[in-house]
């Protein structure tokens, strides 16, 4: 039981799940759970209280049970013990004002990463407000290599996202080239395919490989398809450089996306092998969302910011070049608005960085979501200050496949010269050396058509 | 550049080729996209008229409700959209038992519906493989998809074909989907059910649609079963008759 006392008043919580659940901020889909706060009352008594209770409390009592849920075993035994000791004797509350002090340096950060669980960072950020996690973001520092780098300061990449409903090479190929002419594509050239038919993967695969060959870009490509359909690829000798899949916090919701930790274990030693990556081989890419968990019946009472953190643990085992959360694509039963949205963007960031994750976001809506252009103009640039690593590039916000909003190429555009940012290093000189940037890094505006020999290439019917 | 982007628009919808200020997009584009934006957040949000599509459909129909009470908690709630309020429910027990339920919903698109029902529910009324079959129509508000689950339990149907309005795209905001279910009971999951989407003008025609609809039932009643280990092949057999398709997708 955790108690404490508000104006007079003794409330009570049974475990920390409930704690943490009540203490959230408002979310439609912790009502549609059932787990959420009441009251405005109830939920800001609840923070009171989470900010009393120890770090220490987060290593006795599990979220889903250690027996029954791989997750729970992950994150119990890969715990530091070592990295803990500095933190140790904290609570919740004393740790965001250390997180905000200037003790915490980047360095102290990396330190105690691995002492941090996804419950702990989880409940931190429910007693911080936007400005305290876009404060302690800004110092966490992760830096993947695979033939470029990503996460460097004052670095903002951006995965190209090429979709076409029906998967046409040449509509592919027409919105890659608008993207790269605009800057974009340095975190990944990645395609969510409409098929899910190995043969039409392939052929995508070889589509992007061939432009990326072809024009020597300093970047990798990826087919977000199953990972299975991805291995099966790989055997078959098809050109796969990053490993996509959808993951979640706990075993049963994994379940649900037909993965296991031992499948991504395999996995990530078969990309290792290829050894494709020039620079590094951070070769896996994931990607995540609040909601997941409760969508698939899997979050056992666990709020749904709490089972993304939990993602994040998983995701960190294998090292991956980049992990997004897919912020608003779940819809609005799980996320109502802009302010939900928002603040959910910024939680996650916040968890996946002080983990030590290369963490990107898909800031992005439905059009039964109560959000707008404004809204996202709003997460862009708090996640951007914060140092998100990647965001997403489609041509013109409007993604013709997945039919919902994300980021444009434009908006990528934007923040880079709102806040000074540039594309990955090797990109940037790539750009430079096509001419598609003067020696400013700004975008030409007088870039003469296509890159050279492209529409003979790619854009040729047969 | 303008006639590079004509040339390859071509081959795709996406929004390739916006004119560039600065770093920003042109006026027209930005309110090219509002307008877009505005059409699919107003097929979210607008009453359906059900007098008015009683009127307009040539057969006899029961209104039902869900039990969710406004727009916004059919956002927020998904589980009450799947469930017949108790006003409904009893209405619907009340009834004799019936082969073939038809359901109209509003779904996440009532734009689709008020614009489309029509023609489409022309083209279904000469659908061969249930025209033997005793049929009821139901209109249904606030629903999703399986609320024609316990609709179908009810009645003991053999069959459940939910027409309902998709969840609108930034291009698209008047698309019907037509789920349908082989032995509609409470507890089926979307791998029981076979979807025809996208059925719009630039989409699929009503009268393809109704094609790929009578294809897919006569299977389910030679094979006992709906869902995901029925294939459509539709298309196939399309080419095969005629030596053309016309059913291919446009892309």
């Amino acid at each position: 039981m955790y108690h404490c006392t508000v104006d007079h008043h003794r409330v009570s919580f049974s475990s920390l799940k409930e704690l943490l659940a009540k203490a959230s901020p408002k979310k439609s889909g912790d009502e549609l759970a059932g787990i959420a706060a009441d009251t405005e009352l109830q939920r800001v008594s609840a923070q009171i209280c989470l900010a009393n209770v120890h770090l220490k409390d987060f290593l006795n009592e599990t979220f889903v049970p250690y027996e029954t849920d791989e997750v729970t075993r992950l994150i119990i035994d890969s715990h530091h013990s070592e990295a803990f000791q500095e933190i140790s004797s904290l609570t919740i509350g004393e740790l965001r004002e250390l997180l905000l002090s200037e003790k915490a340096d980047s360095e102290f950060l990396s330190r105690i990463q691995l002492g941090l669980t996804p419950e702990m960072v989880s409940a931190v950020s429910k007693v911080m407000r936007i400005q305290d996690l876009i404060l302690v973001c800004q110092k966490c520092r992760t830096v993947t290599q695979f033939n470029n780098t990503i996460g460097l300061p004052g670095q903002l990449s951006v995965r190209l996202q090429p979709n076409h409903p029906s998967d046409n090479p040449l509509g592919i190929a027409t919105s890659i080239m608008d993207g790269l002419l605009l800057g974009c594509g340095d975190a990944v050239i990645g395609i969510n395919p409409a098929s899910d038919n190995p043969a039409v993967v392939r052929i995508l695969l070889e589509l992007m490989d061939g432009i990326i060959q072809e024009y020597q870009i300093p970047t990798q490509h990826c087919v977000l398809t199953h990972i299975t359909t991805t291995m099966e690829l790989m055997n078959a000798g098809a050109p796969v450089d990053l490993i996509f899949q959808s993951i979640a916090g706990t075993q049963k919701a994994n379940e649900s996306f037909g993965i296991h930790l031992q499948m991504l274990r395999e996995a990530k030693q078969a990309g290792n092998e290829l050894n494709r990556g020039k620079l590094g081989n951070n070769c896996m890419y994931f990607e995540t969302g609040q909601g997941s968990a409760l969508s698939a019946d899997a979050h056992f009472g666990v709020d749904q910011q709490t089972c993304e953190a939990r993602a994040y643990a998983v995701a960190r085992e294998f090292e991956p070049l980049l992990i997004n959360s897919v912020v608003g694509f779940i819809g609005p039963e799980y996320l109502y608005d802009g302010k939900q949205i928002t603040r959910a963007g910024l939680e996650d960031l916040f968890c996946g960085k002080l983990l030590g994750l290369p963490m990107g976001c898909d800031i992005c809506y439905t059009n039964h979501a109560q959000a707008d252009q404004d809204d996202m103009d709003v997460l862009l640039t708090q996640f951007a200050v914060a140092g998100g690593a990647f965001i997403m590039g489609v041509p013109g916000s409007d993604d013709i496949m997945l039919n919902y909003q994300s980021t444009s190429f434009h908006d990528a555009l934007f923040i880079r010269e709102a806040l000074h940012l540039k594309p990955a290093p090797e990109f940037q000189a790539w750009l430079e050396q096509m001419q598609l940037i003067n020696h400013q890094g700004k975008i030409r505006n007088n870039t003469s058509g296509l890159l050279q020999g492209f529409s003979s290439k790619f854009l040729s019917a047969d | 550049m303008a006639n590079i982007w004509e040339w390859l628009s071509q081959y795709t919808d996406a929004r390739v080729g916006i004119p560039r200020h600065g770093v920003s997009q042109s006026t027209e584009a930005q309110l090219k996209f509002q307008l877009d934006h505005a059409k699919a957040r107003d097929a979210v949000w607008a009453e359906l008229d059900f007098v008015w599509l009683a009127e307009q459909l040539p057969m006899d129909s029961i209104a039902i409700q869900s039990q969710a009470q406004s727009r916004s908690q059919y956002l927020t709630r998904p589980d009450l959209g799947r469930k017949l309020n108790s006003d409904s429910s009893n209405r619907v027990a009340g009834l004799e038992k019936t082969q073939v339920a038809i359901v109209i919903a509003d779904g996440l698109s009532t734009t689709a519906i008020s614009a489309g029902i029509t023609e489409l529910f022309s083209e279904l009324k000469k659908l061969e493989s249930i025209s033997y079959k005793s049929q009821k129509l139901f209109l249904a508000e606030q629903a999703r998809v399986a609320l024609g689950d316990e609709i179908g339990e009810l009645l003991e149907a053999e069959l459940c074909i939910m027409i309902i309005g998709e969840r609108p795209g930034l291009s698209a905001s008047d698309s019907i989907g037509i789920y349908l279910t082989y032995e509609p009971r409470i507890g089926k999951s979307d791998a029981n059910r076979n979807c025809i989407s996208n059925i719009r003008p630039g989409g699929l025609t009503p009268k393809e649609a109704c094609f790929k609809m009578n294809y897919l039932i006569n299977e389910f009643y030679h094979r006992g079963l709906s869902g995901v280990t029925i294939k459509d092949l539709s298309d196939e057999i399309l080419i095969s008759d005629d030596g053309v398709s016309k059913l291919e997708n446009k892309d």
